[in-house]
């Protein structure tokens, strides 16, 4: 049971939020200040949960840290202004005083003459520089629903490191929230995704050293829709190293909602897993869709037991990718985050430059049926 | 994983994980005739080259032939008439000889943690010192891989028997005692990488977390044969340093490794790999020629020796379809090579008569050319072959009554016309033909190579589909054969797919689709115009700037910021192998001009000729205005 970090674990979703925040925000107010971080973007889901939480708790100690991320110049997501708009419209009538709210910009790209590079990994590393800029708050909430996975990865990352930094018993709750609504991620589609990949800051798994190539990397893309293009860049960079092993174990979703769902990605990706990738049929791997821990739960077991088997040759090193909802990721970055040093698990990401929206209006329309899935990663429970 | 695959052309990333064996027999030596040429005039050793290419042309194809396992294969198979070549190309060249192998590849990738360096809170003389630092220790511990693999030796356990003699005169090692072994070499450099990495990867600072900088790449320069042994013997007579992929390292690194190796050339064999993207985008449209360093250029050098690619690609097809699980173990057989003309009869008399109609209302107030349609309609060859006759007369007549001359309306001859028909023209007509009268255009196997557009990866993406189309008629029982009707429609849709993927593939997306969709539709103007002047056909331009009567003065375009959109979608399309370069002299004292050609699959797309030649100047006033939204 103790095995790992986050075993057994809090997770609290859907409806039962509402009684949570109630239950967890209004019994010793004032005990309590919390520090909300969310990204400003164009995503309907960027106030879902703040708007949630204010109006169980309205009384709150609370400072709201928005993470205001540049994109690329020639990004198409510029194209959505209107509805970052909206979104901000809401916001100043959520957080009323401006004193609450911290603004916080990064920019994503570094362009040096005429090449660029994604920093913003780093950059969103750097939005929280020492212990006391989280010991001073009880409770953090880190929302993901508008932030890019290039920038919640690290941040969180960082976060979490510092908070283990900690020597004191009392350390701050952390919670990763997100706003899930499968039906709004399959509407937004990525636009110029990454040539050049590299491991997320924090999340290298001292993968690439050259003293250590003979080991194996076992990658783990955690499959979603749409997402041929990206499974492809991240393959060239699994392989890249000539004569090093590989294995690659696709993770499918499952119990999910649709329950075919799984079928319905190997019909996808028949063609690229087998074929192409040579992937063997026994790799494959299941997660339950709407539960992060025990995605987390598995990796670890999966990359754990490779490690094991694979002693003879000095063990292996991990990859996971995450082509699947931002809820299923936060699974994956625990897994990483738990065996990074010990093992060597790195977190694989292909971002995009922009995003399109297939319909705004439909957008909007399905925000209603989004689900807030609370993760709670430190401090009370543990 | 089974040696057989159900469909093996869709297996990539094939030089990673064939076998040296198999990779060898792939390999054609034919590349290696540049640098024959280079070694000829004493620039190949002891010397820097850069190899230059867009994505899957070859590099790391080339670069895989110097490693270790690789001349130890072919070295272990001299007499096979397999490698007979290639063997003897390598011997021109002095890598090996009939009693040993000479030279020791070691290979760098120079993807990963480099670019990060960039981003580490130090000032940028630290920064390069860093990347310094990691660049040698990588290159200690690729060398020593090397120098086991060459020896067929086991990683880690024959470290031991390989001596560093190297004295450190230069005191290059400050926390390593040298004379040492191989073991504590890499046991010390490998203790460096890993401290290197937990500086540009950990979330926190940590303590006695500082690395050793150095301001030389001194690896290069102590990585000598004459400082190594293996036990006991000499490894090689030269040691090959290949830094591949070296685009990916952030600029300033790319420009100190560059002056670095340039300045200090002469001490060290050294070639670096980089694809077309790396290049800055002004550089990318700047004439090689201008260069100050030896280069190879993959593309450019396949355009020579085209028939010997198709022979290579052939050589891969068959190979592939080999190795298939599904029984079908040939490839070009089962492509259909010619229009079946029983099959398209009907077609091509609709387009005679629509032709002579056609012809018949452009000539109706003159009598200029009645002996030439007379002549056509006693014509007494195929069907197609008068179809043909008659696109190339329709053509004829276009050009001669657009002719701006003043010239007698005297009867033109059939001498006069017969004459005219040896003009090159037949291409042309073949493609007017197909488009009117709606004919397969895009197919057999000779065709699957030029979409090739030299690109082995982009040759097999469409013979991965033509492959299934193989096997899913073995299956339904029909013959395997892909008939010319269904092979276009496979190109057609192979094009289309990778049009589609290219907005979420590529930066600067919208403005590369604008740009290409522009071009697309302007070489498709230029082609089908009735009197064909740019026979075959516009698939491509030359930037030529506006002298006169221009907004700007763009005859400095290159350095004025407000092309930047369009040097920018350039170097993309370039970068991406969307456009091919092409040298080209043309006009005054054989003027040089760089033609961006399309890419064969995007002739495709826009319906245009697979051939090289057809190109119109655009001022950089116009293409840029294709850019914008």
């Amino acid at each position: 049971m103790t095995k790992y970090r986050w075993n057994p674990y809090v997770l609290i979703k859907g409806e039962k939020t509402i009684t949570f925040w109630n239950d967890h925000f209004n019994c010793d107010r004032k005990s309590r200040n919390l520090l909300f971080v969310l990204g400003k973007g164009f995503d309907v889901r960027m106030n879902f949960a703040i708007k949630q939480i204010t109006e169980c708790c309205p009384e709150m100690q609370m400072e709201c840290m928005l993470i205001d991320f540049e994109e690329s110049r020639v990004s198409y997501s510029h194209n959505y202004k209107s509805l970052v708009d909206e979104n901000m419209d809401e916001l100043s009538k959520i957080v009323v005083n401006k004193k609450q709210l911290i603004d916080r910009k990064i920019v994503l790209w570094k362009t040096s003459g005429r090449k660029r590079r994604r920093i913003g990994d780093r950059q969103a590393a750097l939005i929280f520089k020492d212990i006391e800029e989280v010991t001073k708050f009880s409770d953090i909430i880190i929302d993901i629903s508008a932030l890019p996975r290039g920038v919640y990865f690290s941040l969180i990352g960082k976060v979490l490191s510092l908070i283990d930094k900690i020597e004191a018993k009392v350390k701050p709750n952390l919670f990763v929230i997100v706003a899930e609504n499968a039906e709004i991620d399959k509407m937004i589609i990525d636009d110029g995704i990454d040539n050049d990949l590299n491991y997320l800051y924090g999340f290298g798994g001292q993968i690439d050293l050259s003293s250590e190539i003979e080991k194996p990397i076992i990658w783990f893309p955690i499959l979603g829709e749409d997402k041929a293009p990206h499974l492809s860049r991240a393959y060239s960079k699994i392989t890249e190293t000539k004569n090093r092993l590989f294995e690659i174990c696709p993770t499918l979703p499952f119990p999910s909602k649709n329950p075919r769902r799984s079928e319905a990605l190997i019909i996808e990706y028949h063609k690229l897993l087998f074929d192409e990738f040579g992937v063997e049929p026994q790799n494959i791997m299941y997660v339950p869709e709407q539960n992060p821990f025990e995605v987390y739960l598995r990796l670890c077991d999966a990359i754990t037991n490779y490690n094991k088997s694979l002693k003879v040759i000095n063990g292996c090193k991990a990859s996971i990718s995450t082509f699947s909802s931002k809820l299923l990721s936060i699974g994956t970055l625990l897994a990483a985050f738990e065996l990074k040093d010990d093992i060597g698990v790195g977190i694989l990401n292909v971002d995009a430059e922009g995003y399109r929206i297939k319909s705004v209006e439909d957008l909007k329309k399905l925000n209603e049926k989004s689900e807030l899935f609370v993760t709670w990663l430190t401090g009370e429970p543990y | 994983m089974s040696n057989k695959l159900r469909n093996p052309f869709s297996m990539r990333a094939s030089e990673k994980i064939e076998s040296d064996a198999s990779f060898l027999r792939l390999f054609s030596p034919m590349v290696l005739d540049a640098l024959i040429e280079m070694h000829e005039k004493g620039k190949l050793w002891d010397n820097i080259v850069f190899i230059h290419s867009s994505p899957g042309a070859g590099k790391t194809s080339l670069l895989r032939v110097f490693d270790p396992g690789s001349l130890s294969t072919l070295f272990n198979n001299k007499s096979s008439s397999e490698y007979k070549d290639l063997f003897t190309s390598l011997k021109r060249i002095d890598v090996i000889n009939n009693e040993s192998i000479d030279v020791l590849g070691v290979t760098l990738i120079c993807t990963g943690n480099y670019e990060i360096l960039e981003e580490l809170d130090m000032s940028s003389a630290q920064k390069i010192r860093l990347f310094f630092s990691l660049l040698n220790i990588k290159l200690i511990i690729a060398t020593l891989r090397s120098i086991l693999s060459l020896n067929h030796a086991r990683f880690p356990e024959d470290l031991e028997k390989i001596e560093f003699t190297y004295k450190n005169p230069d005191n290059y090692f400050t926390s390593l005692k040298v004379p040492c072994n191989g073991k504590e070499l890499f046991e010390w450099a490998s203790s460096i990488e890993k401290k290197i990495y937990s500086i540009i990867d950990s979330f926190l600072p940590e303590e006695g977390m500082q690395s050793e900088g150095h301001n030389e790449l001194y690896a290069l320069s102590v990585l000598k044969p004459q400082h190594i042994t293996y036990n006991g013997n000499s490894i090689c007579k030269r040691i090959l340093f290949m830094l591949d992929d070296t685009h990916k390292l952030s600029n300033s690194q790319r420009e100190g490794l560059k002056k670095y190796v340039i300045e200090k050339r002469g001490n060290f064999s050294i070639w670096v790999s980089e694809r077309l993207e790396a290049l800055d985008p002004m550089e990318n449209l700047r004439s090689f020629k201008e260069r100050d360093y030896e280069e190879i250029n993959l593309e450019r050098f396949w355009d020579k020796k085209a028939s010997r690619f198709e022979n290579i690609l052939l050589n891969i097809a068959e190979k592939r379809a080999r190795i298939s699980t599904e029984d079908i173990d040939n490839f070009q057989e089962y492509i259909e090579n010619e229009l079946n003309e029983e099959k398209y009869k009907q077609k091509f008399l609709s387009s005679i008569e629509t032709t002579l109609e056609s012809i018949h209302k452009y000539t109706l107030y003159s009598n200029k050319f009645n002996e030439w349609v007379q002549y056509a309609n006693s014509y007494e060859g195929s069907p197609l072959e008068k179809a043909h006759l008659l696109k190339l007369i329709e053509i004829l007549i276009h050009r001669n009554k657009e002719k701006n001359q003043l010239s007698f309306d005297f009867p033109l001859t059939i001498p006069e016309l017969t004459d005219k028909l040896k003009s090159g023209l037949d291409p042309t007509a073949k493609l007017f033909l197909s488009e009117s009268a709606k004919l397969p255009y895009y197919y057999n196997f000779s065709t699957l190579c030029k979409l090739s557009s030299n690109n082995i990866e982009q040759f097999l993406t469409f013979s991965a589909d033509l492959f299934e189309e193989m096997i899913s008629n073995k299956l339904r029982g029909n013959q395997i054969t892909v008939d010319i009707e269904k092979q276009e429609k496979i190109f057609s849709k192979v094009a289309e797919k990778k049009w589609r993927e290219l907005p979420r593939i590529i930066p600067y997306s919208t403005s590369v689709v604008k740009f290409l969709s522009e071009l697309g539709t302007f070489s498709r103007k230029e082609t089908y115009k009735p009197n064909a002047p740019y026979a075959p056909g516009v698939n491509g331009f030359a930037i030529k700037p506006n002298s006169t009567n221009s907004l700007f003065n763009n005859g400095n375009w290159l350095n004025n910021s407000l092309y930047d959109p369009l040097i920018n979608v350039i170097s993309t399309c370039v970068a991406f192998n969307l456009l091919e370069v092409k040298e080209v002299n043309q006009g005054e004292k054989g003027q040089q001009w760089q033609v961006f050609y399309l890419n064969r699959w995007l002739c495709v797309k826009f319906n245009l000729p697979l051939s090289y030649g057809g190109w119109r100047h655009k001022s950089p006033d116009d293409l840029l205005k294709w850019t914008i939204k």
